[in-house]
């Protein structure tokens, strides 16, 4: 029963081009397309100002560890790493402001005076970071980066530990290049399109077009139904990782750093949850049509902020709580740490609770909501 | 023996009283039909039946078993061909029938049901390659998979050409020479006629008349039909004084003279066309059908 249900749904979406160009080519189309546009050696080389207006010990701390972006630790080879060709100078915060505005710069980081004071007495500091905003890939990346370096600096202020620059270096030491960062992206985006397209859409076809009802007809019982609908997305998910990542590795030698296992863990509990989405919005969509609008209405916001095209740390702040809220953000970033050691955005188990939360809330409302009949 | 017992069954949508108290008996080895109008509460008695849809009141027993309380054993033992039944679209015939046979404890061979509806050429086609006859031969095929005691067809022959609607027929008569219990619907009172063993004739949810095609229409008319389409319409009170004439029908524009001599009212009726200087269009002289039956009860005609 199960064999053949699995086999059936095998060969329905074998045999469905769209399907397989949506689930299988079209991302490895992205991963060409924008791992030729990043890769090459093409290397951050803007010049970015720094305004050291602080005369405490912390101030400096921070402004040597972005100039040291441009250093490679010990025994990695310098040309992965992609900062290592950035110009930075110093100089008073009108000057270079001026420089920001006429392009000489494409960033300023301005280090407020009493900066060391306020956070020695427990108050909180600022660091302001200027972006020119026409360098699309540069701005949002380097404003990560930054507030990485500031993180990191306000954990060793706060565990008293003096370890600044070991700290800065383990974020560096991932040698991030665009097409690594792009990689765990695309893999999180066809996780995403597999719970909404193929899980959302054939779902809500069976039960319009009065598959579901003549199952129902049969002795075939629903659980087994939906675990053979459940494992058939399973395998098509983990069909696309493989595929990805072996492109990845093939094409552009992009490696997973990360432990293999956890990285199959994040996977799994990623691809559960977005089946859930998937299920959620066949439960709440009657018709095909509204399925459809539904499940674009949740694909196209969190293509583009989540992260999977370029670092939700550049966004406005606003916009910032709204990504906060996206599934997707924590699918991009679990995964973009576990494949490439990239800067969290969140602790794993923050992301572990987050996608928990989503699959356990989606799976209850689809329970609740979902309809085996049309009408 | 009874196949299927259905009770005071009532089904209300809203403010609509789609099954309105409906009774009867189903012998084994029947084929027993359900003729009416679309609308007339067909598709839903028979998907309660079936166990698809609950009843708002009444009992339903199939194969000895309640139906509302102990459906799982009744679903093994029953073959069910929905109005409308869409399948996986890129699967072919064959696969199709293996699927749903993986779904029963006892079924068929695969082929011989295939061959059951005479689909062996089409076994390797996708079933959306199948045109609208072979589709639901394929329904059929997927319903008899369990080698199952009774057959429910719902509508088997809607949308068909008249060739394809013979096969199904031929299919019809196959499973009742098998010794099948067969319960079917439709609106063709012609395949009412002739593939079933009795006639319910449903209509707003009731059933108006229940029997033998034959007896139905020997019950109701020992007359004969004259039917025709005047453009002038003759009077009413003119027809009906016409000799041998015991009832005159009007609808759609076709009049209908229920004669118990057809010479005596054909000779008065040329008369009296003559007389009043008009023309007959179809003029035609037929025994009375299932059609009449239901023209009588209802005062319409049971398509549209």
């Amino acid at each position: 029963m199960f064999v053949q249900l699995y086999l059936s749904q095998w060969r329905e979406f074998s045999r469905d081009r769209m399907a397989l160009f949506f689930t299988i080519l079209f991302p490895l189309i992205f991963i060409s397309i924008f791992g030729l546009l990043y890769s090459g050696g093409s290397k951050f080389d803007e010049k970015v100002g720094i305004v050291l207006e602080d005369q405490g010990p912390i101030g400096p701390q921070i402004a040597s560890a972005i100039e040291g972006l441009t250093k490679t630790p010990d025994g990695q080879d310098p040309d992965e790493n992609v900062f290592s060709d950035m110009k930075f100078s110093r100089g008073t915060a009108n000057e270079l402001e001026a420089q920001l505005q006429n392009g000489d710069l494409q960033a300023l980081v301005i280090i407020p005076a009493g900066l060391s004071d306020s956070i020695t007495s427990g108050q909180s500091a600022s660091v302001t970071v200027k972006v020119d905003q026409t360098s699309q890939v540069f701005a949002p990346f380097f404003q990560g980066v930054v507030d990485n370096i500031i993180a990191s600096v306000d954990q060793n202020i706060t565990q008293s530990k003096p370890m600044l620059t070991m700290q800065v270096q383990s974020v560096l030491s991932s040698q991030i290049r665009g097409i690594d960062l792009l990689i765990p992206g695309i893999l999180a985006m066809s996780i995403m399109q597999l719970g909404l397209f193929a899980t959302a859409q054939p779902m809500i076809a069976m039960r319009t077009q009065g598959v579901l009802k003549r199952f129902n007809a049969t002795p075939l019982p629903r659980w087994m139904l939906l675990i053979s609908y459940v494992a058939m997305r399973l395998t098509i998910g983990l069909l696309q990782t493989i595929i990805i990542i072996a492109v990845g590795k093939l094409m552009f030698d992009v490696a997973i750093l990360g432990n293999i296992f956890v990285l199959i863990g994040w996977l799994l509990l990623s691809i559960l949850m977005f089946i859930a989405i998937g299920f959620f919005v066949a439960a709440i969509a009657k018709t095909e049509e509204s399925g459809n609008a539904i499940t674009q209405l949740i694909n196209f916001p969190m293509l583009f902020l989540s992260g999977v095209f370029f670092p939700v740390t550049g966004l406005p702040d606003w916009l910032q709580v709204v990504v906060k809220a996206f599934p997707l953000t924590y699918t991009v970033d679990a995964l973009k740490q576990v494949m490439i050691n990239a800067p969290p955005i969140s602790t794993p188990l923050v992301n572990l609770l987050v996608q928990a939360a989503w699959l356990i809330v989606m799976t209850v409302l689809s329970i609740r909501f979902f309809k085996w009949e049309a009408r | 023996m009874t196949a299927i017992q259905v009770e005071n069954l009532v089904k209300i949508y809203g403010s609509l009283r789609a099954v309105d108290g409906i009774s009867f008996e189903v012998a084994k080895g029947e084929v027993f039909g359900m003729l009416g109008p679309n609308g007339a509460g067909k598709s839903t008695t028979t998907e309660m039946i079936e166990g698809l849809r609950k009843p708002d009141a009444g009992n339903i027993h199939v194969l000895g078993h309640d139906v509302l309380k102990n459906i799982e054993p009744i679903k093994q033992r029953i073959g069910i061909q929905l109005q409308t039944t869409s399948l996986f679209q890129k699967l072919t015939t064959r696969e199709l029938v293996k699927l749903f046979a993986s779904f029963f404890k006892n079924t068929l061979p695969i082929d011989e049901v295939i061959g059951l509806v005479n689909l062996e050429e089409k076994v390797n086609t996708a079933s959306k390659d199948l045109s609208g006859g072979q589709r639901q031969r394929l329904a059929v095929a997927i319903a008899l998979i369990n080698d199952p005691d009774i057959i429910f067809l719902d509508e088997p022959t809607t949308g068909l050409d008249p060739q394809a609607r013979r096969s199904m027929w031929d299919v019809v008569s196959n499973l009742q020479k098998r010794g099948k219990t067969v319960f079917l619907t439709t609106h063709y009172m012609e395949e009412a006629e002739r593939l079933c063993d009795r006639v319910a004739v449903v209509d707003h949810g009731k059933i108006i008349a229940l029997g033998k095609p034959q007896t139905l229409i020997h019950d109701n008319f020992h007359e004969t039909a004259l039917e025709f389409s005047d453009d002038e319409r003759l009077p009413e009170q003119l027809l009906t004084s016409l000799p041998a004439v015991e009832r005159v029908q009007n609808e759609d524009g076709i009049t209908t003279l229920y004669s118990t001599g057809v010479a005596r009212t054909t000779n008065a009726l040329m008369a009296l066309v003559e007389q009043q200087q008009t023309e007959l269009r179809g003029f035609t002289i037929r025994a009375a059908t299932l059609e009449d039956v239901f023209l009588k009860l209802t005062g319409r005609r049971i398509r549209d």
